[in-house]
């Protein structure tokens, strides 16, 4: 079974960085090999909701928001990796192989 | 094209004669007015340069993406401009920005149609050779359609 990354996306305006910083991640995880979901909370609302089920699965999960999102109770009992949007746009292929890195040290 | 679509050929303005990210603001905003987009320039500029103060809306590769969702905006639109020399906007790399996309959202929408249109060209212009295109093209009608498909699809 391929390794699954999930996350979620969110900006204070909802209205361009969630969007690129999901694209990017996106991208990314599918380069390394993953099975992926973003979920992402902006201006259009909450879209491609991750489920319970989503995060049980996952290997990574991620959250690269600027603010607190909704739901968020959701991850309370995950290991969940925060990132800057901007480093989820300008560097998600680096900031997923750190994840990875922290994960294999463990 | 219908007459409440995001985003026009009009919307396309080359060669835009500013040297600072306000002069630039300032311009778009002068134009929203103009073409209807928007009730009020300094409306405009103050909710541009509010969400600038968050922190800089200057990505890489040259471009910038400036945004606001205020009052003084009467449809969700998006604009382009190509600027005549690179701007300190700053930016994510540290590279002048020469493309500008500046999305225009009303406070209160009515429907989450357009918000979309404006989030799937978001996610385009993470695109290396979306960016690429539009970088390199000096012609207008070319931008607008570039960026129109990007919309659209």
């Amino acid at each position: 079974m391929a390794k699954k990354l999930v996350a979620l996306c969110a900006c204070t305006m909802g209205l361009a960085h969630t969007f690129m910083a999901a694209q990017s991640l996106e991208e990314a995880a599918k380069e390394l090999g993953y099975e992926v979901k973003i979920e992402t909370q902006g201006a259009d609302g909450i879209q491609n909701p991750l489920t319970p089920q989503d995060l049980a699965e996952a290997d990574i999960i991620i959250q690269a928001v600027a603010i607190t999102p909704e739901n968020n109770d959701r991850f309370d009992n995950y290991d969940v990796y925060e990132i800057g949007l901007q480093d989820a746009i300008k560097n998600a292929k680096g900031v997923i192989k750190e994840i990875e890195e922290m994960i294999a040290a463990e | 094209m219908q007459e409440d679509s995001v985003f026009k050929r009009e919307y396309v303005l080359m060669n835009a004669d500013v040297s600072t990210k306000e002069e630039c603001l300032a311009f778009i905003a002068g134009k929203a007015v103009e073409f209807g987009i928007s009730s009020s320039v300094q409306g405009t500029i103050d909710g541009f340069l509010e969400r600038e103060k968050v922190d800089s809306t200057g990505f890489s590769d040259g471009f910038a993406i400036p945004h606001t969702r205020c009052d003084a905006i009467l449809k969700p639109s998006v604009m382009v401009v190509k600027t005549k020399r690179g701007i300190d906007w700053p930016s994510m790399d540290g590279e002048p920005t020469v493309v500008v996309f500046a999305l225009l959202v009303p406070k209160q929408v009515g429907s989450t149609v357009h918000l979309k249109l404006l989030s799937s060209l978001s996610r385009k212009l993470v695109n290396a050779e979306f960016q690429k295109s539009l970088l390199n093209s000096c012609d207008p009608d070319e931008i607008f359609g570039i960026i129109n498909q990007a919309i659209q699809s």
